[in-house]
């Protein structure tokens, strides 16, 4: 009842999302009001006037957002070398060291001292008056937000991490207080809590311990995921999100925390779209709907016992609808195929005997079913009743467990896509989550919530192990987006990559044995095509 | 590192392609008709990009002359903005197209040759690479050879240059551009600057006392040297000033041996005092003394790691590991292995490290992100060197022939990583006695998956190239021993936007080929360089090179066998002809020794008759005193003697 109800209120809700402009809000935990607008200047070239930059080669002016500081000098200062130029490393303790001869700038010149970095700013000048290097802009700026700037400029590259202290790491995870998902929710705490104990007792990570902290909700009210969000968000006591549970991947307040940059790891959920464009802080483990959509495809076009030649695309017409016909699109048209009908539906508004008359018409043989379980069942009860038997393909995430009940007859033609695969029964990581499952074992079987927990914990401690003493936000994600086949055991290996935020691309096809109530293998895992 | 190998290796294909497209088959353009869009013999003007060639003497103006260093730069700008092209990745080769010997002859096709080049096949080089790089061994002699590795995988050796030191060197630096190498002379009690362009000696720097270990900050601004000496007042570090090459300091720490290293925001330098048990701290800023940090009994080795900002310090004694933290320069943990522990070195990213024990002849391998030993894996005995790459930690030890490699990919899991070895020489290390050089005789090769592994041993400088079972090729250093190698960058950096510029040697006088090709746009071109005959130039190497023209090795006992070779310049390639006192003598392993006439065939060609005595093994030597080749100069030629069915046998 109460997620039905969700569903239809969320859908008004994205109405409005899309129409609302997301502020960029920078974390910026502990900067003072005058370095949180000076950090906005450096990354992003905007104050509060106007500022524009004036390009001494080729004579030009230009808004100071063509030219920020962060694009040569980087995030945290080192600057970047490009085209043969060493932007100059501006870290305060490298720009205030006293230096006889040339630096590795290439100029002598004193220690920078209050004033210098002003004139450097604008007049191009360091403190030994010597210009600087040509391809360095001459910023204009009012006093104002040039003194915005110096004050951020003094701090770049050692400013404090949110939920990053001297001796810890704070890792969050959201959480339903109440409703179905409040048992699994408990049991993923409870395997978290386990795996971080055993990693600060093996001396933590970088002498930091890592400590969870569960953020909760009432699932059954849409402004409370927004106020839980929106406390992470400001509080700034929290370094990221790991293997939040009952969030919706559409909600709106995930936009708020991917403006923060607040890293979220393995989120329970299944991602609308994975691929380019996709969230940038946010790593999925189990593929999207719409790379679900796309081993359908394959599985019909190539693995099905009795190929089937036409084919059509029925969706529900919310988000998660949307994305897997995209995939389904895309795919097909890789195989070179059509489809002869696509229709959508409002979501919780499917008319059955109309829909099946109009697809049985068009003499479909295999419907791509993109849509709840309740739509999947009153789907099939009218086929039945009008005597056409198509196959019908499903992604398991979307229809849940509803299908196990059919009638033999009908289940023989009916086929559901699941990103999960079996773990690696002899990886050694599995038999530590298997130790770690069974000491954090409660009511009810949450096993395969645990897993995609654990594979986000195993996750989250590679990016701290690469990002070092000095972890920032943006070095563990940069960390997690070059993971290529990282093992976890309980999930095939997994990749990210700029353009991609999910981990393990396949999906395997089950069928469903009706007499015995339970899934088995039709077509092994794969990836799409 | 590997990357840059990949990416290399990617271009070179796509340009082989390239060449291989019809339309670039076409017929050589002779360098008098010049190419398409060209306004002069050093420009060309196409696929939108203006590309301007020079070469000049290098911190000169005149001619080019053999044996002199140039400058060779090509700016490329936008042909129609005329604004600097950057970030490209060009390629270049110089090549004598027309040697002065030859001047009569066709041109060679310089298309064609540098289609042989970026094939990448083994064994084509062309004379010299402008992405290529020195390797430099710092001999136990008072001596630094150069070596250029290209060359010598063509079969032959080319020692580049030879650089004579004052007294022996014990430890080296370089600066970050790889333009200057300074060099401690304990003996001495100097630091030697040595002119990595010209590899010459440029200046010493007296330091007094005992200067062994040497160590320069990333910025440039200072060196630091450890001082040995054995007076406790005087035992500490040395500070040159990097600029003025001046001693800048003198600070003393303690006793004992000192190692030495740097944050890597060069604010704090590190010195052990191995008799001490201490590491003194210094502030760079203020070149003073902070505080002494006691880490055990006997520090005998430091690493930073940038990752978890510490400080690691093995200690040869207690066995243990002490980590300072970088910020509050005290001690946070302290990792157990075994007493016995030596040098010590971390991968690029900090994130492992690697401890050898000489007494327990392992390795112990630290998890840099919670301080715990991850394996202690065996490798072979009394280990006492080690070099990291991007997928191994290479082990050299005194007692072993075989160099062990630890695989990077399999550290942290719960089975010991498997360990593969190969052969650096058939002499192990520990059979060159002791020596004062305590800088590394390993070291990662440039831009590819390779290391350089020296042995003072056999005199020999081994080339291992990662995935292969036994070195790829070996050079020579001509009776030194060489103690520890260098490797010295010299490919094409862009040094100002849309310049492309690099140092080399020109090796002969002539008429060069300098092919330059670009992947995007997509560009193959040949300019032209001539450099003029240099009437000082003395020879270093061996002024001749020899071919054997056998076909069949296995000879008949007691009849006249004919053993025909070519002799060539080594610089021009051209065979030498007229040489009135070539001699050839032929060695049998049962000390048999003979000499034979020799007759000119003409272009190169000599030829002698000789007639072996008894069956077995034979080795046939060619000597020119007038070119100064004595015996065992060239390489020699092994024939097999056989009896032919039917020959009396000589009781």
């Amino acid at each position: 009842m109460a997620l039905t109800s969700w569903r239809r209120t969320r859908c008004a809700v994205l109405v409005g999302a899309a129409v609302l402009l997301v502020p960029a809000v920078i974390a910026a935990a502990g900067l003072s009001e005058a370095e949180r607008r000076g950090k906005r200047i450096y990354i992003e070239g905007r104050g509060r006037g106007p500022i524009s930059a004036y390009l001494v080669g080729p004579r030009l002016s230009a808004p100071g957002s063509a030219f920020p500081c962060a694009n040569c000098h980087l995030g945290e200062g080192p600057g970047v070398k490009e085209g043969g130029v060493q932007a100059a490393d501006i870290r305060h303790a490298t720009l205030t060291k006293a230096f006889e001869g040339v630096r590795p700038s290439g100029r002598a010149h004193p220690p920078y001292a209050d004033g210098d970095l002003e004139r450097a700013v604008a007049f191009g000048a360091d403190p030994g008056g010597n210009a600087l290097h040509e391809a360095h802009p001459r910023y204009a700026m009012s006093p104002d937000d040039l003194a915005d700037l110096v004050a951020y400029l003094k701090i770049v590259g050692r400013e404090p991490v949110p939920g990053v202290t001297e001796r810890e790491v704070r890792v969050g995870v959201l959480l339903p207080d109440r409703g179905p998902l409040a048992e699994a929710g408990n049991a993923v705490t409870r395997l978290l809590r386990g795996y971080f104990d055993e990693v600060n007792a093996r001396g933590g990570l970088f002498r930091r311990a890592l400590t969870l902290v569960p953020v909760l909700f009432d699932p059954a009210r849409e402004d409370s995921v927004t106020a839980a969000v929106r406390e992470v968000v400001e509080e700034e006591n929290l370094f990221c999100l790991l293997a939040n549970v009952g969030v919706p991947p559409d909600h709106e307040s995930l936009k708020a925390l991917s403006a923060a940059q607040v890293p979220v790891i393995a989120p329970l959920q299944v991602a609308l779209d994975g691929g380019y464009g996709a969230d940038r802080y946010t790593f999925h483990v189990w593929a999207s709907i719409r790379d679900q959509a796309r081993v359908m495809v394959d599985f019909l076009t190539q693995a099905a016992s009795r190929a089937p030649a036409r084919l059509a695309v029925l969706h529900v017409s919310d988000a998660s609808g949307e994305a897997a016909a995209a995939g389904a699109r895309e795919q097909l048209a890789k195989h070179g195929r059509s489809v002869v009908a696509e229709v959508a539906f409002a979501p919780g508004r499917l008319s059955a005997p109309e829909i099946v008359s109009r697809l049985r018409d068009a003499s479909a043989e295999a419907v791509l079913f993109f849509g709840s379980g309740t739509d999947v069942l009153a789907f099939l009860d009218e086929t039945e009743r009008q005597q056409w038997r198509p196959l019908v393909l499903a992604p398991a995430p979307m229809v849940g467990r509803s299908l196990l009940s059919l009638p033999a007859g009908v289940a023989r033609s009916v086929y559901l896509a699941s990103p999960i695969a079996s773990p690696d029964p002899a990886a050694r990581e599995t038999a530590e989550f298997l130790r770690l499952a069974a000491r954090s074992a409660g009511s009810g079987d949450h096993r395969s919530f645990q897993m995609l927990a654990f594979a986000g914990a195993k996750l989250l401690e590679e990016g701290l192990r690469r990002s070092g003493r000095d972890v920032s936000r943006q070095r563990v994600v940069d960390a997690l987006g070059s993971l290529w086949r990282f093992p976890t055991g309980v999930t095939p290996p997994l990749t990210y990559s700029g353009n991609r935020r999910v981990g393990a691309l396949g999906s395997q096809i089950l069928a469903i044995d009706a007499e015995q109530g339970r899934l088995t293998v039709a077509a092994p895992w794969r990836e799409p095509r | 590192m590997r990357h840059h190998a990949v990416t290399r290796a990617a271009r070179w294909a796509v340009l082989t392609f390239l060449l291989a497209f019809p339309a670039f088959a076409r017929a050589p353009e002779g360098r008098a008709a010049a190419p398409e869009g060209a306004t002069s013999p050093n420009r060309l003007a196409r696929e939108g990009v203006t590309v301007e060639f020079s070469a000049k003497p290098a911190g000169g103006d005149g001619d080019l002359r053999e044996g002199d260093y140039a400058d060779v730069s090509f700016r490329i700008t936008d042909t129609s903005t005329g604004r600097p092209v950057r970030s490209l990745a060009p390629g270049a080769w110089m090549d004598i197209g027309q040697p002065v010997a030859a001047r009569d002859k066709a041109p060679l096709d310089c298309r064609q040759k540098m289609g042989l080049y970026l094939s990448g096949r083994v064994g084509i080089r062309p004379m010299i690479d402008l992405n290529s790089y020195y390797v430099l061994a710092l001999n136990r002699d008072s001596s630094i050879s150069v070596v250029d590795p290209h060359v010598g995988m063509a079969g032959k050796t080319y020692l580049y240059a030879h650089i004579a030191l004052p007294k022996p060197g014990a430890d080296w630096a370089k600066t970050t551009d790889d333009k200057r190498l300074f060099v401690t002379t304990p003996r001495g009690g100097q630091v030697v600057v040595v002119d990595a362009e010209s590899f010459k000696v440029a200046g010493k720097v007296d330091v007094g006392g005992l200067p062994v270990r040497i160590v320069m900050q990333r910025d440039g601004r200072y060196l630091w040297v450890g001082d040995d000496s054995a007076e406790a007042a005087r035992s500490g570090v040395v500070v040159i000033d990097g600029a003025a090459l001046s001693v800048a300091g003198r600070i003393p720490t303690g006793r004992g041996h000192h190692e030495i290293t740097l944050s890597p925001d060069d604010r704090w330098a590190f010195v052990s005092n191995r008799e001490e048990g201490t590491v003194s701290v210094i502030d760079v800023q203020r070149l003073a003394k902070v505080k002494d940090v006691k880490t055990g009994l006997q520090p005998i080795s430091l690493a930073y790691s940038r990752l978890s900002q510490a400080l690691y310090v093995a200690d040869g004694e207690t066995g243990e590991i002490a980590v300072i933290d970088g910020q509050r320069q005290e001690v946070v943990a302290r990792i157990a292995a075994k007493p016995g522990l030596g040098p010590m070195r971390f991968t690029e990213d900090g994130r492992w490290g690697f401890v050898v024990n000489t007494r327990h002849d392992t390795v112990h391998v630290l998890d840099i992100s919670n301080n715990r030993l991850a394996h202690t894996v065996p490798v072979g005995k009394r280990p006492f060197q080690l070099a990291v790459t991007g997928a191994f930690a290479y082990v050299r030890s005194l007692d072993s022939e075989k160099v062990s490699m630890i695989p990077l990919s399999e550290l942290g899991r719960d089975q010991m990583p498997r360990v593969t070895d190969f052969g650096a020489g058939t002499e192990t290390p520990g059979a060159a006695g002791p020596g004062i050089a305590v800088a590394a005789p390993m070291v990662p090769a440039l831009g590819e998956a390779a290391v350089m592994v020296g042995n003072p041993a056999d005199g020999n400088i081994y080339f291992y190239m990662e995935g292969m079972v036994a070195p790829m090729a070996t050079f020579r250093s001509y009776g030194h021993r060489p103690a520890a190698l260098e490797v010295v960058n010299r490919s094409l950096k862009e040094t100002e936007p849309g310049v492309y510029r690099t140092t080399v040697r020109l090796p002969a006088a002539g008429t060069y080929d300098v092919g330059f090709v670009l992947n995007s746009p997509q560009l193959v071109h040949c300019f032209a360089a001539d450099v003029k005959v240099n009437p000082a130039l003395a020879r270093t190497g061996p002024s001749l090179e020899i071919a054997y023209l056998v076909k069949d090795r296995r000879v008949p006992v007691g009849q006249p066998v004919t053993v025909g070779f070519k002799l060539i310049d080594p610089d021009t390639q051209q065979p030498r002809t007229g040489l009135g006192d070539v001699g050839v003598y032929y060695v049998s392993s049962m000390r048999h020794r003979a000499q034979a006439p020799v007759r000119e065939r003409g272009d190169g060609v000599y030829e002698a008759t000789i007639s072996v005595p008894e069956a077995g093994a034979y080795y046939v030597y060619v000597a020119v005193p007038s070119a100064k080749i004595q015996l065992g100069d060239l390489t020699h030629l092994s024939l097999i003697a056989e009896r032919t069915p039917g020959a009396t046998r000589r009781r």
